[in-house]
């Protein structure tokens, strides 16, 4: 089994998922990417994320909904949860949860350097068995989530 | 601005993962930044070096961040430094108004957060008298935060 830190980007928009997908694969990061909480929480069944960059105004299970279902996992289980927010200050963010907040429109270089910070300070775990190869393995990073 | 007149940060965080987010976001800002992740280290960096501003995380364990702040005030009651205090809204932390100038809610927005430490550090003027501080800033020494919390775990 894989022994990695993964990232999961949780996003509706087209853009930002291929952005974020490309440019932490550049970094080196295996990255997975969700086009909404459904599809996010089907890819933390299949695969252990060390980070997650979580969108908060999605179809299908928003950000929110997706918060309450890992504050229902254990923590050691959690992801390091990264909250990409746009307009209003978001509601009652649990400090549990989530790490930090990010406004969008974001500084490329800064999310970037957070992620990479963040994962240096967690440990390496192994991978799931039934954990596919991450999307930046393959082409269009991003932009075609694969849930099996 | 030379390196060594940019204002001088200590950030004050127990949680490795945040306090490397935070570390990495204010270094590439025009700062000098240290990093400890117990009361009693920042209580070693703040009896060597003078910082014009302190964030720390009021949710310490064992009300570490109190004490601390006790101990700073009561050891170096001419320091100038400002002070910002991040805590869970929802633990409802007592804060000292005469020490702490602001509060940031946690989960912290790290680009606001990062823009009131440039902002505030600017404002804060030189000590008259300060420490003869010989330590080179973390945030000088690439990559030692990251170490150090990396053989952590």
């Amino acid at each position: 089994m894989a022994i990695e830190k993964r990232v999961l980007v949780v996003d509706d928009d087209d853009a930002i998922r291929a952005l974020l997908c490309t440019i932490l694969r550049r970094r080196g990061l295996p990255v997975d990417s969700a086009r909404n909480g459904a599809e996010a929480l089907a890819r933390c069944e299949q695969c252990r994320y060390a980070v997650v960059l979580l969108d908060l105004m999605m179809p299908q299970l928003n950000g929110y909904e997706v918060l309450n279902a890992f504050g229902k996992r254990k923590r050691e289980d959690r992801p390091l949860i990264l909250v990409l927010t746009a307009g209003a200050e978001p509601r009652n963010l649990s400090a549990d949860l989530v790490a930090g907040t990010i406004r969008k429109p974001f500084d490329v270089e800064m999310i970037v350097d957070t992620i990479s910070a963040a994962l240096t300070t967690l440990a390496n775990r192994e991978q799931l068995e039934e954990c596919p190869p991450a999307d930046s393995d393959m082409d269009g990073c991003g932009l075609n989530p694969r849930v099996n | 601005m030379k390196k060594d007149e940019q204002p001088r940060v200590l950030i004050v965080e127990d949680n490795d993962a945040i306090r490397v987010m935070l570390f990495t976001i204010l270094r590439h800002q025009p700062l000098n930044v240290d990093t400890a992740s117990t009361a009693d280290e920042a209580l070693m960096h703040v009896l060597e070096c003078d910082y014009a501003l302190i964030l720390i995380d009021m949710d310490l364990p064992h009300c570490a961040a109190e004490r601390f702040l006790r101990e700073f005030n009561a050891r170096r009651p001419e320091a100038t430094s400002f002070i910002i205090a991040v805590r869970d809204p929802k633990k409802q932390t007592a804060i000292d108004s005469s020490v702490v100038i602001a509060v940031l809610n946690k989960p912290i927005e790290i680009d606001t957060m990062a823009e009131v430490v440039r902002e505030c550090a600017f404002l804060v003027p030189p000590p008259d008298d300060p420490l003869p501080c010989g330590k080179t800033p973390e945030s000088e020494q690439y990559g030692r935060a990251e170490r150090n919390s990396y053989f952590a775990n």
